[in-house]
């Protein structure tokens, strides 16, 4: 029976084998005994043509001969695993019955399996069969690694980014434009929280640092990253911009904190506010622009909260 | 019987059970005793050894092997029936490809269709046959050498 599982929403859907082979006699016998186990099947007379149609058809499985002109398929698996995008596709080579290193090489460069040519048409379908259920298995567990990534750089209280993940936004800066490369950080610190655990508890208290994440959240741009620092404490960081226009973005998300006080379900509101500390820097000295903010911040809270202050600019 | 014959009856008794129904039975004597229409699948086979393999199939067998292999609802055309014994030449030469010096390439089938004719591959001497009797007729699988690189 044809595997029905690939790709999480697509499930329902039938799975598309693509047979690369030069022999149109092959193909035709082969895509006989797929469709009538239920397989939708596209062919490929060669490597080159084979690459092409997994890059614009995505198939399920790849059916893929091995001695082909033009490009064999021992040199059609090695792209296939060059490319990010068809790495896991699941192939099986299609191999002669004897087929001396072939069957190694090809296992080697990531290849499932290997079928025999010719095969019974049992054997193909159980193996084919087998290679997707496998290839499902890989990509539910390739998604579930993604949500616990994801879980492992996020703040389970607010929903917002964590410090690593405000790490790993700096590395991919870094790795895409430079270590040079500028960028303007404002550090948030909610004014007097401890007064509000102490007086009000630490459930208010929590309740506090998810409203107040959430009007940050609303008053964040697309391209700035917002984070939980820890604490009571946030990040914003934003790419490319100097000294002037943090300041800008600190004093907008100041604003968006102060602009009424905050229902925490006490049946009274608390007037909340946060004070900002600006700084501008390298992305790949982002240690040293975190500690000039937290300079900042810290003059913002001396000179009566609820403010915004800048660290020198470089 | 040399090595080659004995491997070349191993690997067509292989593909036969594989695809066909028609039992294959191995056969003395290389000869062809057909007479009539005669088909002739070719592969060559170049690289660090050279010549080829041909398949000998009397028309109305290779007719046959035909349907059981695409199954028809309707009447075979010619065409498939040459796509038959070009496919099994090659799985025949892919095969015995296997065997020999690597790297070793092979081409694309060429199939002939006539009666009283002889195909030859320029440059080549025979090393091995081996006939096979199925559905009364005679198939023969000839494994021609060329001269290797480097003699040639």
């Amino acid at each position: 029976m044809p595997s029905n599982e690939r790709r999480g929403p697509d499930r329902v859907r039938v799975a598309t084998v693509l047979i690369v082979d030069d022999s149109s006699t092959i193909r035709r016998i082969l895509r006989r005994d797929l469709e009538q186990a239920g397989y939708r099947v596209n062919e490929a007379a060669d490597g080159e043509q084979g690459l092409t149609s997994c890059r614009t058809d995505r198939p399920d499985l790849v059916l893929l001969d091995v001695d082909m002109p033009v490009l064999d398929g021992l040199a059609t698996m090695e792209q296939l695993q060059a490319d990010p995008h068809l790495r896991w596709l699941p192939v099986l080579f299609l191999t002669a019955r004897i087929a001396g290193d072939e069957v190694a090489r090809g296992l080697e460069l990531g290849a499932h399996d290997y079928l025999k040519k010719p095969c019974e048409p049992s054997e193909l379908i159980a193996r084919v069969s087998t290679a997707l259920r496998l290839a499902s298995r890989h990509d539910e567990l390739q998604r579930r690694a993604r949500e616990l990534d994801a879980l492992s750089n996020t703040d389970p209280l607010t929903g917002l980014g964590n410090r690593r993940h405000l790490e790993q936004v700096v590395e991919g800066i870094v790795a895409r434009h430079g270590a040079d490369s500028g960028l303007g950080l404002v550090l948030l610190d909610i004014d007097h929280f401890k007064k509000v655990n102490d007086s009000e508890g630490h459930l208010v208290g929590d309740v506090v640092l998810a409203t107040v994440a959430t009007r940050l959240r609303y008053a964040v741009r697309a391209h700035e990253h917002l984070v939980r620092w820890g604490g009571e404490e946030f990040v914003v960081l934003s790419p490319g911009i100097d000294i002037v226009d943090t300041a800008e973005v600190g004093e907008r998300l100041r604003a968006a904190v102060a602009i009424s006080p905050l229902a925490v379900g006490t049946g009274k509101d608390l007037s909340v506010t946060v004070s900002a500390g600006c700084a501008v820097g390298y992305a790949g000295q982002v240690r040293l622009v975190v500690e000039a903010a937290d300079s900042a911040l810290y003059r913002a809270k001396a000179s009566g909260r609820n403010r915004v202050a800048v660290a020198a600019d470089r | 019987m040399s090595d080659m014959q004995s491997e070349i009856q191993a690997i067509a008794h292989s593909i036969w059970e594989t695809l066909f129904v028609l039992p294959l039975a191995t056969a003395d004597g290389a000869q062809h005793r057909e007479v009539g229409p005669l088909m002739t699948g070719c592969v060559q086979i170049d690289g660090a050894w050279n010549g080829a393999v041909m398949l000998q199939c009397p028309e109305p067998l290779a007719g046959r092997l035909a349907a059981e292999l695409f199954q028809p609802q309707a009447d075979l055309p010619s065409e498939d029936v040459q796509d038959t014994i070009g496919e099994l030449t090659n799985m025949l030469a892919g095969n015995i490809k296997a065997l020999l010096p690597q790297p070793s390439r092979i081409s694309l089938p060429a199939v002939a269709l006539g009666a009283d004719y002889d195909l030859r591959v320029i440059g080549t001497h025979v090393v091995a046959a081996a006939s096979f009797d199925c559905a009364g007729s005679r198939l023969v699988v000839t494994l021609l050498q060329g001269a290797t690189p480097a003699e040639a």
